[in-house]
């Protein structure tokens, strides 16, 4: 039984925010959407959020900086981070920001959700505890 | 009633007994008893009554009435019946009545009656009439039903009535009509708000009687008027008493005053409230009855139709006639517009249109309604186009629109085009504003026309013809005149003032020499500078004028002007270069001069003689060393030619070599005895070149080389007392001998032995090993070579040796012996080196001067304390010539170049003043260009050890710096490659990412394998596939963005050309635009209308593109203005300005460049390759066109593109 999620994407393209946001209402999570990291901190400081999913390169930021910053901070640390790019090449970086997982562009639908479940599984499970 | 009347006890009457009736009696009851109409008989003088059963009911209550007397039965009637009863009796006459009025009680109360009868005489058996016969019909009914229908025909008048105020009166004089039934009356009209009645119409009677009271309040019912309180409140026709008042009241038809009366409300649909109430006396003689009441409704009812129709066409009027005031406001506007401009409806109809527009297209008459294109069959379709585009909503204008009348005159138009909009914000129509700007135009042409004229006549000699007033003031001036100082016919002498066009600097003098003529009466002729009108280049002219004087009086001057100023020009020009070859020498000499000193300065240092003659020869330089070698002083000897100084020289090698190096012959001598000076020199002639290459002086350097070679001619001396040793060397025993002078040079005690150990133990280290080499050599070949080496003595002294030696061999051919000599040449050598070095020094000392002096590559200024250029080579002359017209030496740098105060260079000049050399490295030229420098600067030094000027070296660097930049921009091609390739991946697949998405997403709710329950409603199937679509859209503009871009680099563009209208591309573009952007209005404006031949998909991806950066960079606004006109070198030029962000100064440069993106606000970059502006670059100059921005940052951009115009 799949429990529905707050997850948050942070992307500056609205195209794909859409898509990605018509996507994970399609299976029942429920989804908002962000173009920089301000207003998702804010997002984050008001909400539950269970899942980032981001892109690495932003317009006038950089994804992997973004992350880093997330990570570190005790506030939002704990929500796990799956980010997406253009480049295969470029994983590496991502998980070396401390992403806890990557998808490259453009995504295979099921593994995205595959990723997606994941993640919420392992939040409830942990909150759970 | 046969029966009554048998029944009838008739005895008690006159008639007696009817079995003794008379036979007419008898005959006329039989027949009215078989009668249904009602009939009676009188009989006899008592009138006995007679009647059937019809008449029963005109008897109403009098019934029965048999047997009584007529007279008595019809007493309140008996005035009129009477007497038509005693016409019978009397005359034996019939009569006959036709509606006849009868006021009978018949029913206990007066009643209004009317009958038709008729009476006709019965004989009696006697003879004589007997009695009376009656036939009647009672038309009372009839009659008061026709009266109602006359009163409600009147009412019919009320139709024709405009005014609440009419309907009442003319219901009242309706009513009045039928003063029977309502004797007299008044309408109240009811104040809703204040709830008061006042009266409106009076019926019957005059204010004056006040029979009614003249206001009801109807708020408070009052004692008297509580009926008509009640029905207004209850809106139900109320019948009140009379209530016995004082007042006669009108009686109207009757004789007798009204008992009752009626109050009937009037109510129209949308009150609740009666809006009138008629108040009437009614019929006296009547009751009111049904039909009574009925007519009282009718009544009011037509009235209040009436009314209603009046109010609500009184409501329509007051609305019309609001729009038609504000029509009329707008109208008069137009109308009494000063300028030319006409309101049309959607139909092209006039609404409103001004004077001046009627005077402009010679309309006449009224035009309101009418329409344009009626009026104006053959009006352009351009035109209509442009109306058509603004009933839409555009605004477009043009400043200079051109046509051709039908008569082929020719039209400059200035118009403007926007729609008006009603009241409820629909577009109502179009205003059309024109200016005929033909004049002004045709001027401007005329203008052109007047300048080639006037190039016409300039060519041949122009002479004015002119007249002044006393005042000096311009009464006249010829055709020529005019046309020299441009102007019009038509213009007013008196308005130019002449002395303006007089060259400020001969004012004073021309105005002076006028005064002295006018006052001696002579006629003068004079040179000035008289001003062109049109070019305002001032010509010299020669003015001749004469004054002239009426009765003793001086009245003005008249005169002729003509222009010199070719003769002028050419002596100007003589002059000009006779002090400019005077400067030119001038200059020479001080550079000559400067160079003198210059030279002088480094050269003195020397030690060597070095001098510096003319072409002829002429001492121009000298050093200390060469005049102390002369033994003499520099002013003994500057300027003098050298035999002059030195006589003895004459016929010498030195003067012969000086002669050669004039005419260009470089000498060097290595050795020059000079007799003259007794001592051996080394020296160099060198011609110096200036930069023609011509030969200017030469440069004489001689070295001293006496001491060397006398030392050199020592040593051969020396060489034959030689410091020589001998050796000798026994191989087989390995014993060597030395000789005493050998022991010397070897510093070793004689008294010691020596062998060969020893020997090479005292050889230099670094030459043993050469020294073993040919003492092998020496064996083998059987014969000595001589060698130098060195030998360090047990003292340290190190002396160089030069070897000699024999081999003595045996038969056998070994090497038994071997002896030579050991010569000491140390000194010798020593000597040798030093001329070597010395020469070498020699040699760069020279090559230092001649670069000093001729190099040419550098630019070489001196300047004194005060920043004055004193001297500069002709790199510098060149260099600074460009920025600066006019002599440089003298001026002040300062001068030359402003722009250099406060600038590093100008602190280092300052510096190298202060006694500093300062070399400073990559300093870009102040003085315009691209040029890079080198500078040095070396400050000079007087005999006192001041700075008294200093001297800067620049070199020329712009080629390395420019190389440096290329290899720079070379590698930042490569990052921006680099980056590009990143980034457009990136922007590729993300409308790829998208689309994947939405489509995996369709799969899977349309997947019925993996059991997938939940579907999709069809609302997300659709909206996901308009986003796919979408996407497709995006990528497909990027990926042809990007064709573009290769076939651009590759050089595989083609261009498909065709001849196109560029105002209906842009229409075309700027639509389509307009279809996905609705947050920005686009404004078109067609100055100019114009043909290309040029890609149109190109050309139109060029405009989509300036267009899309044009929203794209201004979020914040709503308008973007485009326009299509000419540019002054006669190029047809799009333009399309947006007011959003902007851009600044530096990016401006680079957003023409191929991957450049634009920042946005807050260092936002936009979606996008980039690669737009680039393409649409290349596109327009593939074209022959240009590009060009024009922007401020953070308030908009304007982007033009050119081409040329196709006819």
């Amino acid at each position: 039984m799949k429990q529905k999620a707050l997850i948050l994407v942070l992307d500056d393209d609205p195209d794909i925010c859409t898509m990605i946001k018509m996507v994970l209402d399609y299976y029942g999570h429920s989804t908002m959407e962000v173009d920089n990291e301000e207003k998702a901190k804010s997002i984050i400081s008001s909400n539950h959020v269970d899942l980032i999913i981001m892109d690495m390169l932003l317009s006038g930021a950089d994804g992997t900086d973004i992350c880093r910053r997330l990570k570190q901070d005790l506030k939002t640390s704990s929500i796990p981070i799956l980010m997406f790019s253009a480049h295969p090449t470029t994983k590496e970086s991502c998980m070396a920001a401390g992403a806890d997982d990557f998808i490259s562009k453009p995504f295979e639908m099921n593994d995205m959700i595959g990723k997606v479940d994941f993640f919420i599984e392992q939040v409830r499970s942990a909150k759970s505890e | 009633m046969g029966e009554r009347i048998r029944n009838f006890d008739w005895s008690q009457t006159s008639l007696g007994d009817p079995k003794h009736w008379q036979n007419s009696l008898k005959t006329c009851v039989r027949i009215m008893l078989t009668s249904p109409q009602p009939m009676f008989v009188w009989w006899g003088k008592e009138y006995i009554n007679i009647y059937n059963n019809a008449y029963q009911f005109i008897l109403g209550e009098k019934h029965p009435a048999l047997g009584a007397s007529g007279n008595i039965v019809w007493k309140e009637i008996w005035n009129e019946v009477g007497a038509r009863a005693d016409i019978v009796f009397n005359k034996n006459e019939g009569t006959y009545d036709d509606a006849l009025l009868l006021i009978m009680n018949r029913y206990g109360y007066d009643e209004e009656t009317y009958f038709k009868f008729s009476y006709n005489p019965i004989p009696g058996d006697n003879g004589g009439t007997a009695g009376l016969f009656c036939v009647c019909t009672e038309e009372t009914e009839r009659i008061i039903n026709e009266r109602y229908l006359k009163t409600l025909q009147e009412l019919d008048t009320l139709a024709q009535k405009e005014s609440e105020q009419a309907i009442y009166e003319q219901a009242a004089r309706s009513i009045e009509s039928n003063n029977k039934d309502f004797p007299f009356g008044i309408i109240y009209k009811i104040n809703e708000t204040k709830k008061i009645a006042g009266p409106v119409a009076f019926i019957g009677i005059n204010n004056e009687q006040s029979v009614f009271p003249s206001h009801i309040d109807l708020n408070v019912p009052v004692e008297g008027t509580h009926n008509f309180y009640e029905a207004y409140q209850t809106r139900e026709i109320v019948v009140s008493e009379n209530a016995g008042r004082r007042k006669k009241l009108p009686m109207g038809a009757w004789q007798k005053e009204a008992t009752q009366f009626v109050h009937v409300p009037i109510f129209i649909a949308g009150h609740n409230s009666p809006i009138a109430i008629l108040s009437a006396a009614l019929n006296p003689f009547r009751k009111f009855d049904n039909s009574y009441r009925q007519l009282a409704n009718l009544v009011a009812d037509r009235i209040a139709l009436e009314i209603s129709k009046v109010i609500s066409l009184e409501q329509e009027k007051n609305a019309r006639k609001k729009i038609e005031e504000s029509e009329k406001v707008s109208r008069l506007f137009i109308e009494h517009a000063p300028a030319a401009m006409a309101m049309f409806d959607t139909e092209m109809r006039y609404v409103s249109v001004s004077r001046k527009w009627m005077k402009e297209y010679d309309l006449t008459g009224n035009v309101i309604g009418k329409s344009h294109y009626d009026l104006f069959p053959n009006i352009l379709g351009r035109w209509k186009q442009v109306h058509s585009r603004c009933m839409k909503g555009a605004v477009e204008k043009s400043d200079e629109d051109y046509y051709e009348k039908d008569d082929g005159s020719p039209v400059w138009l200035k118009w403007k085009v926007r729609p008006w909009y009603t009241t409820t914000g629909e577009i109502g129509g179009i205003v059309i504003f024109t200016e005929n700007i033909t004049q002004r135009k045709k001027a401007q042409l005329a203008i052109k026309e007047s300048e080639e004229r006037f190039r016409t006549m300039a060519n041949e000699a122009p002479l004015f013809v002119w007249e002044t007033d006393e005042n000096l003031q311009t009464t006249f001036l010829n055709r020529s005149g005019l046309d020299h100082f441009d102007l019009d016919e038509t213009i007013k002498m008196n308005e130019i003032s002449w002395k303006k066009f007089i060259h400020p600097d001969d004012l004073e003098y021309v105005l002076s020499v006028m005064d002295d003529a006018a006052k001696k009466h002579h006629s003068y002729t004079l040179e000035m500078r008289l001003k062109n009108g049109r070019t305002g280049e001032y010509h010299w002219f020669l003015d001749k004028g004469t004054p002239r004087y009426a009765d003793e009086r001086f009245t003005g001057f008249i005169g002729t002007s003509l222009d010199i100023n070719d003769r002028k020009q050419a002596e100007r020009e003589l002059e000009n270069k006779v002090i400019q070859r005077t400067r030119e020498l001038n200059q020479q000499n001080i550079i000559l001069k400067q160079q003198n000193n210059l030279v002088k300065k480094i050269l003195d240092s020397s030690v060597d003689l070095i001098a510096v003659y003319d072409t002829d020869a002429r001492i121009i330089s000298i050093n200390q060393s060469a005049l102390s070698a002369m033994k003499t002083k520099e002013e003994q000897v500057m300027g003098k030619k050298l035999l002059e100084v030195l006589p003895q020289m004459k016929d010498t090698q030195g003067h012969k070599d000086l002669l050669r190096a004039i005419d260009g012959e470089t000498i060097h001598n290595e050795i020059y005895y000079s007799p003259v000076l007794n001592r051996y020199y080394e020296n160099s002639l060198v011609p110096l070149k200036d930069h023609d290459d011509k030969i200017y002086a030469v440069l004489v350097m001689a070295h001293d080389n006496t001491d060397l070679i006398t030392s050199s001619q020592k040593l051969k001396e020396a060489q034959q007392i030689a410091q020589i040793g001998h050796w000798d060397w026994d191989v087989s025993t390995n014993r060597l001998s030395w000789s005493d002078n050998m022991y010397n040079i070897y510093g070793v005690d004689p008294s010691k032995s020596i062998d060969y150990d020893k020997f090479i133990s005292l050889v230099h280290p670094d030459d043993r090993a050469n020294m073993q080499a040919n003492i092998e050599f020496a064996f083998q070949s059987r014969s000595y070579n001589d060698f130098f080496h060195r030998i360090i003595t047990p003292a340290g002294e190190i002396k160089i040796m030069y070897a000699r030696g024999e081999v003595v061999v045996d038969k056998e051919g070994n090497v038994t012996r071997m002896m030579g000599t050991g010569q000491d040449v140390t000194k010798q050598k020593l000597l040798e080196q030093q001329l070597i070095e010395t020469s070498k020094k020699f040699e760069e000392r020279n090559r230092f001067i001649e670069k000093l002096i001729s190099s040419s590559l550098d630019l070489i200024m001196v300047v004194d304390k005060d920043l004055r250029f004193i001297t500069i080579n002709k790199k510098a002359e060149t260099v600074l010539g460009k920025v600066y017209k006019g002599p440089i030496i003298g001026e002040k740098v300062t001068d030359i170049d402003p722009s250099m105060i406060g600038t590093q260079t100008y602190q280092d000049l300052l510096d190298a003043f202060k006694g500093n050399i300062i070399i400073r490295d990559k300093v870009r030229s102040t003085m315009g260009g691209e040029q890079y420098y080198e500078h040095n600067y070396v400050p000079l030094f007087n005999e006192e050890a001041e700075v008294y000027a200093v001297m800067i070296i620049s070199h020329d660097i712009t080629e390395n710096i420019r190389q440096m930049e290329e290899l720079r921009k070379l590698s930042e091609s490569d990052v921006q490659k680099n980056n590009f390739i990143a980034m457009a991946s990136h922007e590729l697949k993300t409308p790829i990412t998208s689309i994947k998405g939405y489509v995996q997403l369709l799969l899977n709710a349309f997947d019925k394998e993996k059991g997938k329950e939940k579907q999709l409603p069809p609302l997300l199937v659709r909206s996901s596939l308009i986003s796919v679509d979408k996407q497709i859209t995006r990528l497909t503009r990027l990926i042809s963005e990007l064709l573009d871009l290769t076939k651009i680099e590759t050089g595989t563009l083609e261009l498909k050309k065709e001849r196109f209208s560029l105002n209906q591309l842009a229409i075309e573009t700027v639509e389509d635009i307009l279809y996905t952007n609705t947050r920005h209005q686009i404004n078109l404006y067609h100055d100019f209308q114009s043909y290309v031949f040029a890609d149109k998909d190109r050309i139109g991806q060029v405009m989509i593109n300036f267009l899309t950066n044009a929203i794209k960079y201004s979020p914040d606004s709503n308008k973007i203005d485009v326009s299509i006109h000419r540019t002054t070198n006669d190029r047809v030029a799009f333009t399309v300005k947006d007011y959003g962000i902007g851009i600044d100064n530096e990016e401006q440069e680079k957003i023409f460049e191929r991957f450049y993106r634009a920042k946005g606000k807050e260092e936002q970059t936009y979606p996008g390759f980039g690669i737009g502006l680039f393409i649409a670059k290349e596109f327009v100059e593939k074209h022959g066109g240009q590009v060009s921005v024009e922007s401020y940052k953070g308030n908009g951009s304007m982007f033009t593109f050119t081409l040329p115009i196709f006819k």
